[in-house]
This record gives structure tokens, C-alpha cells and sequence, in this order.
């Protein structure tokens, strides 16, 4: 544990010292005084515009800090041979758990910090209710989700590019496959019904942890909503977890 | 007779077609500096890298103190330092330090005796993007040397560096010998490894051409200096 432990703080401290991060946090702040741009020009629904766009904002900059970073990091380790120290001394199930514990805390600090600047604008402009920090809890789940595939193609794959796209078309795909279901439920033939449906339920049901546009209209599920959904992305991520083992452990670095 | 510290016997790895080592036998004894010499691509950090479990061996057997090797024994045993070793740059030599040294269960002195032992006390709190090269390669050696190892293993430890570092770092190597650990380092900077192994190794086309002192490899030629003797061994095979 302590071997986990050490890797996912220097993962951590890493990643949150990067330029990186603190370009991505700044995008954020351009990206909600955007927001209250975009609000003014809506009459009469500045705070559901504010609040629809700026946790759409947080979802995307929170997936592309994680995807963007711990891909950079973990080609760099592998040039800079660090990983060759890391892996000498510490055990391989202990560095990839390491690195996704690491990333998953670094994805709870930036949530933390969105939420302080999106509350603080929406605030400002009486939009404020407490429904939308809830919302962002399944935000971090889909987050770690994203993480457990960006870790698994950066072990397998010889490119920091390739990764990188792959995780994103995982991701892009996770969130159309439902409407890929729906159309082919209404006019697809049997096969494509069963090969989209297929599809869906290996990608991550992102759309399960979709709660956005209900917590701006005030419609938040229950508190059994967030339990579920919490067993469904730690059972997801266990098993990401163990798939990732098997190919470090069958990858020569 | 002594057990070897460490055996590699007939070690073969290849890269699809390219047969890198090809059948390498070759035994560090306890205590000794081993330098394993050999030209760029002979096949020295492959060796270094089947040794750590980082690759595996197509074929062959890896000992230490005569047991087959194991990865926890790599972990417990080993200390390495890579070449071109670069830590994360945005963190503090001590903080890295001091992770690693957590993680692997060292003591809470274990960092600032290290950080003192390779002369970088005076640099703690420094970032590692304001490393030197030489100071980032002792950051690599103070971390190889966490939990007390009874092996270190070095990867080209000079490249790189300038006169100063180079003979830092192997005044460093020098007096970890006298220490009692087995240091087993490849290079390709033949005057230093004159200066500080007990014995070589060369490395040529996949195998082991001669072990032995340094002395007996320069009388096998009748020459003056490692690199002429080298040269001269790498010519045979030619």
C-alpha cells in the first residue's frame, strides 16, 4: 500500500505543479466569464445558461486535463527512463494503482476548484443552488472512468498520440452509444440492433452518470441514485484496474 | 570456490530478427566493480534491462547468490540507476527523495543521508528543472541507493556529464565499493572504467569476448592503455 501510496503523490505533485494543469485551469475562467457572456445574451435565463454550459465546461476541461496529462506524464517517464527506477523497485500492480489513485486525486482538486469559481459566479448572479455541486460528484465518477482507459492504451500502446486519441474516440463513443441504441432500436435490422446494443454495454454508460441537465432544472435523483451509480463506475474501474495489470505485467519496459 | 553474486548463463534476447545477446555468460563476484564495456547497440542495457525484470530473456537463466533470480528479490537487492535518468521535474530533489524513500519503507534519515552522501544537501529545496545534469545523475544515485542495496547497477552513470561530475560520480562509485556493495556499471568511456573497476567485461556482437582484470585484458594485447586493448579485441572478432 505504501508502494500505491508513494507513486500516486508523485503522480499527484506532479501533474498539479505541471504547466499543463495550470493551463487547463485558466481555459476554465476564460471559458466561464465566456459563460456569462452567453448568459447576458439569453433574456431572462442567465442563471440556467450559466449553470447548463459551466458544468458542461468542468466535464469536458476535467476530461481533457486527465487524458491530456496522463498521457504526457507517462510517455515522459518511459523517455526520461524514470519509469525503468519505478518499476525496479516497486511492484507493477502497486505503480498502476499508484498512477490511477494519483490521477484520480488530481481530478477531485480540479473538480474542487471549478466548483469554487462556479459557485462564486453563479453567486454573483443569484444562480446559485447546491444541486449543481451534486452534480458534479458523477462528473468525477465518469472522470476516473476516463482515467482507467487512458492508463490501459498509454501501457499498451507505443504512441502518446495514439493513446490519446484512442481514449478521447472511448470516451466520444461512450457518450453517443446511447443514441446509437436509440436508432437502431426504431429502425436498425436485428444484427445492428445487437451489435450497437453490444457496443454499449462494453463502453462505460456514461450516460447513467449524466445528471447535469436535471440538476439545473432542479431535478436531481435520489441519494440511492449516487450510491448506484458509485458501485456501477467502482465495479467498471475495478475491472479497467485488473485489465491494466495484465498488460503491464506482460509489457517489457 | 565463491559463489558468483550474480550468474547470467547463456542469456539470449532478440528484437524480432536482431539477435542482441546470444547466448551471454558472464558472473559478477560479490564486491567487485564490474565495468561492462562495449560499443553503442553491443548490447550492454539490454543485458542491464534483463538483469532488472524489465525485459525477458528468450532464453537463459539469471542467479544471484546462486538462487535463480526473482522480481522481489530485483526490488529488495538492486539499486539502479538509468541512463539519461531525468525525476519529475516540477518536484523538489527532497520531495522525490523522500516519496521514494517512504514507499520503499526506508527510514525518515535515510533521504538527508543519501542527499549528504552524494553531495546535495545544499540543493534540497531546489526543483529538479534547476538540476544540473550531474546533480540530477547524484539525485539518481542517492535514489538507486534507497533500503541499502547490496547491488548497484548503473546505466552509461557519466553520460553527460562534464570532467567534474564524471569524476564525482566515480569517486561516489569508488567509495559505495569500499562500502562493501557490488557495483555493476556499463560504459562505453573506456578511461573510466580503467580507473575504478576491478574487472571488465566486453560486450561484442551479442556475447561476452573477455572478462577479467583490467591488467591481464592490456597484457592479452601487450598494449598500454584499456582502449587500445579493446580496440584490439573488438579488431579480432572482426
Amino acid at each position: 500500500m505504501r508502494k500505491t501510496l508513494a507513486v500516486a503523490y508523485l503522480n499527484f505533485k506532479g501533474a498539479v505543479k505541471d504547466n499543463f494543469f495550470l493551463g487547463v485551469a485558466f481555459f476554465f475562467a476564460f471559458y466561464l466569464a465566456f459563460c456569462i457572456f452567453l448568459g447576458k445574451l439569453s433574456a431572462g435565463q442567465m442563471s440556467k445558461v450559466l449553470s447548463d454550459a459551466g458544468l458542461f465546461g468542468i466535464e469536458v476541461t476535467v476530461i481533457t486535463l486527465i487524458i491530456f496529462s496522463f498521457t504526457m506524464n507517462f510517455y515522459r517517464e518511459r523517455d526520461t527512463r524514470i519509469l525503468e527506477v519505478y518499476l525496479s523497485r516497486f511492484d507493477r500492480a502497486s505503480y498502476v494503482s499508484g498512477k490511477i489513485l494519483g490521477y484520480c486525486l488530481l481530478s477531485l482538486v480540479y473538480l474542487v476548484f471549478c466548483a469554487v469559481c462556479f459557485s462564486a459566479i453563479l453567486g454573483a448572479y443569484g444562480g446559485f443552488a447546491w444541486p449543481l455541486l451534486a452534480a458534479l460528484y458523477p462528473v468525477f465518477l465518469k472522470s476516473a472512468l476516463i482515467i482507467g482507459f487512458v492508463s490501459i492504451f498509454s501501457c499498451f500502446l507505443s504512441s502518446a498520440t495514439t493513446a490519446m486519441l484512442t481514449t478521447f474516440f472511448v470516451w466520444i463513443a461512450s457518450e453517443f452509444a446511447p443514441s446509437a441504441v436509440i436508432i437502431t432500436e426504431q429502425q436498425g435490422l436485428p444484427w445492428q440492433k445487437a451489435f450497437i446494443k453490444g457496443i454499449y454495454l462494453l463502453l462505460p454508460n456514461v450516460d447513467r452518470l449524466n445528471v447535469k441537465s436535471a440538476a439545473v432544472y432542479g431535478q436531481l435523483p435520489g441519494a440511492q441514485y449516487f450510491i448506484l451509480a458509485t458501485l456501477y463506475a467502482g465495479a467498471y474501474l475495478t475491472a479497467l484496474w485488473l485489465i491494466n495489470i495484465l498488460i503491464l505485467r506482460e509489457k517489457e519496459y | 570456490m565463491q559463489t558468483a553474486h550474480i550468474s547470467f548463463e547463456n542469456l539470449k534476447r532478440g528484437f524480432g530478427l536482431a539477435e542482441v545477446l546470444q547466448g551471454v555468460n558472464l558472473q559478477v563476484q560479490r564486491g567487485e566493480i564490474l565495468g561492462l564495456l562495449g560499443v553503442n547497440g553491443a548490447g550492454k542495457t539490454t543485458l542491464l534491462r534483463c538483469l532488472l525484470g524489465l525485459l525477458k530473456p528468450d532464453q537463459g537463466k539469471i542467479f544471484f547468490s546462486g538462487k535463480k533470480l526473482e522480481a522481489h528479490t530485483v526490488r529488495e537487492d538492486f539499486g539502479f540507476l538509468p541512463e539519461n535518468f531525468f525525476p519529475p521535474r516540477t518536484l523538489k530533489g527532497a520531495d522525490f527523495l523522500n516519496a521514494m524513500a517512504w514507499g520503499l519503507g526506508a527510514s525518515k534519515q535515510e533521504p538527508l543521508r543519501l542527499l549528504n552522501l552524494v553531495g546535495l544537501n545544499a540543493h534540497l529545496n531546489k526543483p529538479i528543472r534547476a538540476y544540473s545534469r550531474g546533480m540530477i545523475q547524484r539525485l539518481g544515485l542517492a535514489c538507486a541507493l534507497l533500503r541499502d542495496p547490496a547491488v548497484i547497477i548503473l546505466d552509461e552513470p557519466t553520460l553527460g556529464l562534464d570532467p567534474l561530475g564524471q569524476k564525482q560520480m566515480l569517486d561516489l562509485l569508488i567509495a559505495l565499493n569500499k562500502q562493501g556493495k557490488t557495483v555493476f556499471f556499463s560504459s562505453h568511456t573506456l578511461s573510466q572504467i580503467e580507473k575504478v573497476c576491478t574487472r571488465v567485461a566486453v560486450l561484442d556482437k551479442g556475447l561476452i569476448s573477455y572478462c577479467g582484470p583490467v591488467g591481464e585484458f592490456q597484457d592479452k594485447y601487450q598494449v598500454q592503455s584499456l582502449e587500445e586493448a579493446f580496440l584490439r579485441e573488438i579488431a579480432v572478432k572482426e
